[in-house]
């Protein structure tokens, strides 16, 4: 087989392929070699810190559980004779008993976390820190009731995570002025969807107060990425709250020009606001229960079902009359059973199978939910 | 030397919580003993383990704290069906509560929870009985 050369002409002489492959493979091989040193090296240091750390943790639990159930605990003297290692398990066991402990044992234990330095230290982690760094400091001073140093720092929450922490600490610590000062720290601006943690912030704001959700949201909806929109949606739909008809018609508007999900929560989220007269003005109506979508079309029976007046089951009824998705039918003639007493025309004359259906499947609900009680009570 | 109050028995999943209540309980003087979950317990209160009181998480793998409030009831179990229990709940899932009492539960207590709340309503129940 003919040598294939390889000519490095700046220093004027050659090397063969082989040679330059060779070198290629020694060098990958020691990179390799280094790091899988290194994953190792890394482990053990892990597993040792690790292993040190759990030998004193029933020690330090013990030692502080006793503290913490004494009149005095004095935690400025214990942190001070405690080693490095040992104070890194102390907050740990800090983090954990917090999360448990309520009033006075709580607040005993809020001492612990001054004499552990922490608030001050979350304070420089909010001027100087990454994201998970900032996060975490959020969190201790959460869990010590402490907003002071977050309130004081120029750190300015601006991620989905950063927002709903900052909001759950000032709302923990009753340093929330109000619902609507919540609201704009979670909402203004915002480009990216919340976490689980984040839409259940947005909740828990929201219920002290649903209108200034519903304000931003009507200025703001049309920014917004259709997954947070989505969000804010979910949120509307569990507020459980009656507002004024003005708020709603951004709801309207995303029922009649989002995409089929955003639809379908747009009417659920109607639903959940509660018979709305000035919708009976309107022509949405009819165009809601002719969409396009039979997840959409489905949201809409059930919106007109929960409305349940006269109109809403009028239009519910005609409207499964020419429902062709045997899905969004069966959901619709499901939500309209509730109202059977209330219809004047025999329903299974006109919808046929599904009506029959639905009456058995709430017959055989009602029967399982009785036997279930009944289990219980024995 | 503190004199024996007690024995309660504390079943929990959580270690943390499992500490808390024994390290305080016994510092007061009851005797404690533990359990990490409800099917333990069900095993220790059918060998003949006879407490004074019993505190029960809800949420436990294998057995939950309602099935083993409901067979302590029921008399499944070696023990008197009208042992005090004691349930822990968490905050916002009042429909454990409402479940532990139909199970026949005593008293129940909210997690996160005051150590002196949890003493009192021991002391309360095992007096009681």
């Amino acid at each position: 087989m003919k040598e294939l050369i390889f000519f490095v002409t700046t220093f004027g002489y050659t090397v063969s392929l082989s040679v330059i492959l060779s070198l290629i493979a020694v060098v990958v091989g020691s990179l390799l070699f280094t790091s899988f040193l290194l994953t190792i090296g890394l482990s053990l240091y892990r597993f040792i810190k690790q292993k040190r750390q759990d030998r004193i943790q029933p020690k330090l639990r013990t030692e502080l559980l006793d503290r913490l159930f004494t009149d005095a605990p004095q935690w400025d003297e214990w942190v001070e004779e405690l080693t490095a290692v040992e104070r890194n398990v102390a907050e740990s066991l800090l983090d954990e008993h917090l999360r448990e402990l309520d009033g006075s044992d709580a607040d005993t234990l809020q001492e612990l976390g001054n004499a552990l330095g922490i608030p001050a230290r979350a304070a420089r982690q909010l001027e100087t820190g990454d994201e998970y760094t900032r996060l975490r400091a959020l969190t201790w001073l959460t869990l010590l009731k402490q907003p002071q140093p977050c309130i004081d720092s120029s750190f300015e929450p601006k991620t989905p995570r950063e927002r709903a922490s900052v909001v759950t600490l000032l709302e923990e610590t009753d340093q929330l002025p109000d619902a609507a000062t919540g609201i704009s720290t979670l909402l203004d601006g915002i480009d990216e969807p919340f976490s689980v943690f984040g839409q259940d912030t947005l909740y828990r704001i929201a219920r002290l107060e649903p209108e200034p959700l519903l304000q931003t949201a009507s200025e703001a909806y049309n920014e917004w990425p259709e997954p947070l929109l989505g969000q804010v949606l979910d949120v509307c739909i569990h507020l459980e709250t009656s507002v004024r008809d003005g708020e709603l018609a951004w709801l309207i508007a995303v029922l009649e020009t989002g995409s089929g999900a955003t639809r379908a929560g747009a009417a659920r989220a109607l639903a959940s606001f509660g018979w709305q007269a000035a919708l009976r003005e309107q022509a949405f109506l009819e165009r809601a229960i002719n969409d396009p979508s039979p997840q959409v079309r489905t949201a809409v029976y059930e919106m007109l079902a929960s409305w349940g007046d006269e109109a809403a089951l009028n239009a519910l009824y005609i409207a499964l009359i020419g429902e062709d998705n045997p899905r969004a039918l069966t959901a619709g003639t499901t939500a309209l059973v509730e109202y059977r007493d209330r219809l004047d025309a025999n329903p299974e004359v006109w919808l046929g199978d599904a009506w029959v259906w639905s009456l058995e499947h709430e017959a055989y609900d009602r029967r399982a939910r009785q036997t279930h009680h009944q289990e219980g009570q024995t | 030397m503190t004199d024996n109050k007690g024995l309660i028995l504390v079943v929990d999943d959580d270690e943390t919580i499992r500490r808390i209540i024994s390290h305080h309980l016994e510092a007061t003087g009851y005797v404690v003993r533990i359990c990490e979950d409800g099917q333990e317990a069900a095993d220790v209160l059918d060998e003949g383990y006879e407490p004074d009181l019993a505190v029960l998480d809800v949420m436990m793998p294998r057995l939950n704290g309602t099935r083993l409030a409901r067979m302590i009831r029921n008399g499944e179990l070696a023990v008197r069906s009208d042992l005090p229990i004691l349930m822990l709940t968490s905050r916002g899932r009042e429909e454990h509560v409402l479940e532990g009492f139909e199970a026949g539960v005593d008293d129940y207590l909210t997690k996160p929870f005051r150590s002196s709340e949890l003493l009192a309503r021991i002391k309360r129940h095992a007096v009681d009985d």
